[in-house]
């Protein structure tokens, strides 16, 4: 029996798993990919680690100092193993997971940290009108295939949204040589950081429009343009602003929500705003021994905020043990 | 019957347009003319569907439309295009006894029927897979046939295709929910209905009507909205995978020596030649090759009016009536369990307002709505027709919500006007038969449309050929699904990771579907190897991701196991690639 289980091996388990570790406690670190790093793994860019480690990393070195120190420890990681479900018995909790190993194995523990990261709103979810070609692609989708794959997406994009993976995605596709026509904001102001927008659209003289969204796609297999318009303070499409935009990639970056499913399923209640579980300042949700921390809690700006949530509910969850032991 | 038809015109011209004209043609009547909108021209078609004509043929024109895509002609001549990577060229001509047009759920159901027997089938379809149209662009759902008008052909293949389909499920491996559905009433005075669904559940033969009260009601139903005061019952309805149920039909016909050919489009057709010593064949133009059958049967959905001209036999005209559906995450499952449908809006010509299911796999859907459009294929979908469809549906379930939805998407429904199953052996034509007009419940119709066309089939031979049909020796009428590693117990999964480590590696998060699985769908029967294809079969990129994270997972395993590169993988068909080309590459 593990004191924790933590679900979700990105910058938030991984400050989790460590801290925990060090604090004495033995914990079980899960993780579906082969690698652990969550997104970290496809953000090449740097901009992280400045408050931790007061210089400028990519996301793949500043995970792998995280990675570093959980080699110190004596955390069991299982690699590729995905949770399918978890219960919570009288005192504690198991999760049933599966890998090729050893098929549907039984982990129990008495403690769970979430640390399950979010999902990119899709498409879909913007009512966007037209036809079904490819070339559609959020944000997050774009930039696997480019940074892990080596795949390019597109020749010539539209990048809808502002947030924070679209403006260094915007960056990205034009230093491998797409052509980004402009980017699509439907708010009058930016949605990512100020320091995106000047070293990644500014810096690279990509036309940013504010006010803006996409009305429409066209092309029956492969995107072949979309149709842009201006909207008016309630976000309304204001008639006669319509323009034909050529491309063949629309990049969306429109929004991340916590994966709370998971969580979902053994009761946590979740936060109508932040989508997120409602938690104590403890970081432990409606469940006692169930606690959130990262992305899947609410989404954060800096990777930094994410690690210190890690820490903040590591400790929380070695409070909570040793009082319900002692 | 002349001066009916003078009527007729007489009535179209102060309706609709004082430019219509009326003519007979094989018993149907034929519109012709210029009209202003696309609204007229289906307007009209419908009210000359209401006198004793055999269909209609309308050919009207819109002032306000792009004309309606011609039907080809056998003088025309269509370029053909460039073989697809995926399948064998089949540019040497083909020879066969039976050419079925149409690999959706009907072509397909009617595949896996003649396989049985010892006849040279093939199946032969436009796009890259089977069921890309309407059969994987509808709700799944089984009718009870209720809806139906008791005596029409319809309500005839909806009965027993309910009653088929017990036996097609357990056979072809696609399981069912026989959920029930319901209609239900917020009026008390609306109760005087129940003798009316008496006298037809009785007249159409269906068995399992039920009135629930009130309490019964939200007992079944506890989370629709308040206001219910009783509702019809039918048991004997369901719901199950549509495309699932296609591919399976079509992988079961495989199995038993049926040929498909995919990406085969059907350009004309050339009669019989009486005087060959063989026995006579039709001589089918496809962009592939050319392909000598026997006989013909027309399953071609929306263009079977298309095909039947190729034959000089267009007797009906097909108006593509459009649906839009919105499907929410399946964690919201538990506020549905059946099939809901409101009693109202009689008003409404259409077979379908839609409602709200609960699909097989648990997510809900709202919809079908429907809309007439003057394109047979254009499923481009319409932010203000998904709002008013949402702004109508979603208060019936107060708890759902519309930010749990994942997707939606649009579907069309190949209406004739006189708004019933045309399935029967062309008049004109011998060895020529119509599947047409099959639109909702041409799904739960499918396996009993199977069965007659199955039966004309046979009639055909004997009659024209006087060849009888004997049986295979050797029919395989089972067929095995790709398991479903979730739906397992522990152990069982256990056991078949042990066997197959690839079942233990999940690769759709959302779905939980494994890399076995993906591998199963490519190398099934059918020869798959698009991104849709295998979503189509597993269900990988159908969850609440819609595939953001699944997507560059699915194209490697594509590309280990088809060896088709990165850079060429496609979505769907022909040119609708996920990327353009490799970062480092030059181009």
């Amino acid at each position: 029996m593990y004191d924790s289980m933590i679900i979700g091996g990105g910058p938030a388990g991984l400050a989790a798993a460590i801290e925990l570790s060090r604090l004495g406690k033995k914990v079980v670190l899960i993780e579906r990919e082969a690698r652990l790093g969550g997104i970290l793994k496809q953000c090449i860019h740097d901009g992280f680690g400045l408050k931790t480690f007061g210089c400028s990393l990519t996301g793949p070195e500043y995970a792998q100092r995280f990675m570093h120190h959980l080699d110190e420890t004596d955390v069991t990681v299982y690699l590729k193993t995905f949770v399918t479900d978890i219960k919570r018995l009288e005192s504690e909790f198991c999760a049933w997971t599966v890998n090729r190993q050893e098929g549907v194995t039984l982990i129990e523990a008495k403690s769970i940290i979430l640390a399950t990261g979010c999902r990119e709103r899709t498409g879909k979810q913007l009512y966007i009108s037209g036809s079904r070609p490819s070339g559609i692609l959020t944000a997050g989708t774009a930039q696997y295939l480019v940074n892990m794959d080596g795949l390019l997406p597109c020749k010539k994009c539209v990048i809808l949204g502002s947030g924070d993976i679209g403006l260094i995605m915007a960056r990205r596709l034009t230093l491998e040589g797409a052509e980004v026509v402009g980017i699509y904001e439907v708010k009058p102001e930016v949605s990512g950081l100020k320091r995106n927008v000047y070293q990644c659209v500014y810096d690279f003289d990509i036309p940013l429009h504010l006010s803006k969204t996409v009305v429409s796609v066209k092309g029956d297999e492969r995107l072949e343009s979309v149709v842009v318009a201006d909207v008016d303070a309630q976000h309304r499409i204001i008639a006669g602003t319509e323009e034909e935009v050529p491309c063949d990639g629309l990049i969306l970056s429109v929004g991340l929500i916590p994966e709370n499913e998971m969580a979902e399923k053994i009761g946590v209640i979740l936060d109508e705003k932040s989508k997120g579980p409602q938690v104590d300042e403890q970081l432990m949700t409606n469940i006692p021994g169930v606690f959130s921390c990262g992305n899947a809690l609410r989404v954060f700006d800096l990777v930094d905020a994410v690690t210190e949530s890690g820490v903040q509910a590591a400790r929380a969850v070695n409070l909570y043990l040793e009082q319900k032991e002692g | 019957m002349r001066t009916h038809l003078k009527r007729v015109e007489k009535k179209l011209r102060r309706q609709v347009d004082e430019r219509i004209s009326c003519e007979r043609y094989d018993g149907s009547i034929k519109l012709v003319g210029t009209v202003n909108t696309w609204d007229d021209v289906v307007t009209a078609g419908y009210i000359a569907a209401r006198y004793p004509y055999r269909e209609v043929i309308n050919d009207l024109k819109a002032e306000t439309v792009q004309p309606h895509p011609a039907p080809h002609t056998s003088t025309q001549q269509v370029l053909p295009q460039p073989p697809f990577i995926l399948n064998e060229a089949y540019l040497t001509p083909e020879y066969a006894d039976v050419t079925i047009i149409g690999a959706g759920i009907i072509g397909s159901a009617i595949a896996r029927e003649l396989s049985k027997y010892e006849l040279k089938v093939l199946l032969v379809e436009k796009e890259y897979d089977v069921g890309v149209h309407a059969s994987s662009r509808n709700d799944g759902m089984i009718h009870p046939g209720i809806a139906s008008k008791a005596g029409t052909l319809k309500a005839k293949m909806n009965m027993r295709g309910v009653e088929l389909y017990q036996k097609i499920s357990k056979e072809l491996e696609v399981p069912i929910r026989w959920c029930g559905s319901t209609i239900l009433f917020e009026s008390h005075i609306s109760r005087c209905l129940k003798p009316f669904f008496w006298i037809k559940a009785r007249r159409l033969g269906m068995k399992g009507l039920k009135f629930l009260s009130k309490q019964e009601v939200y007992r079944l139903e506890p989370h629709l909205r308040k206001g219910v005061k009783w509702a019809v019952l039918c048991e004997a309805s369901g719901v199950t995978s549509p495309y699932k149920m296609t591919i399976a039909y079509a992988e079961n016909a495989i199995e038993n020596g049926v040929k498909l050919l995919l990406n085969t489009e059907v350009l004309s057709i050339e009669m019989p030649h009486m005087n060959t010593a063989d026995s006579p064949r039709f001589k089918v133009n496809t962009h592939q090759g050319v392909i000598h059958t026997r006989l013909i049967i027309n399953a071609a959905g929306v263009h079977t009016d298309e095909i039947a001209q190729m034959v000089s036999d267009r007797f009906y005209t097909i108006h593509p009536r459009k649906g839009d559906v919105v499907l929410f995450d399946k964690k919201k499952s538990e506020l549905v369990h059946g099939i809901l449908g409101y009693m109202k809006d009689r008003s409404s010509k259409n077979t379908k307002g839609g409602g709200i299911i609960k699909t097989y796999e648990g997510n809900i859907l709202v919809g079908p709505n429907a809309k007439e459009i003057p394109e047979r294929e254009c499923y481009a979908t319409d932010k203000d027709s998904l709002n008013e469809l949402l702004r109508q549906k979603l208060p019936q379930i107060p708890e759902l919500h519309l930010e749990d939805d994942i997707t939606y998407f649009t579907g069309i429904r190949a209406a004739t006007y006189k708004e019933d199953f045309i399935i029967e052996a062309s008049q004109k034509i011998p060895c020529f038969i119509h599947v047409a007009g099959i639109q909702s419940p041409g799904f739960a119709s499918a396996p009993a449309i199977a069965e007659r066309v199955e039966q004309l089939t046979l009639d055909a031979f004997e009659t024209v050929d006087l060849r009888h049909i004997t049986q295979k020796e050797q029919w395989h009428p089972k067929r095995k699904a790709i398991p479903i590693l979730a739906d397992l117990t522990p152990e069982e999964r256990s056991k078949r990771i042990q066997v197959n480590p690839d079942y233990g590696e999940i690769v759709c998060r959302c779905e939980e579907i494994s890399k076995g699985e993906i591998i199963d769908a490519l190398r099934g029967p059918i020869p798959v190897d698009t991104v849709d294809g295998v979503k189509r079969r597993v269900r990988a990129g159908m969850g609440r991701c819609q595939g953001g994270f699944c997507l560059p997972l699915v194209m490697a395993i594509i590309h280990e196991e088809k060896g088709v590169p990165m850079t060429q993988i496609t979505q769907k068909s022909g040119q609708s690639k996920i990327v353009q080309k490799e970062t480092k590459s030059t181009g």
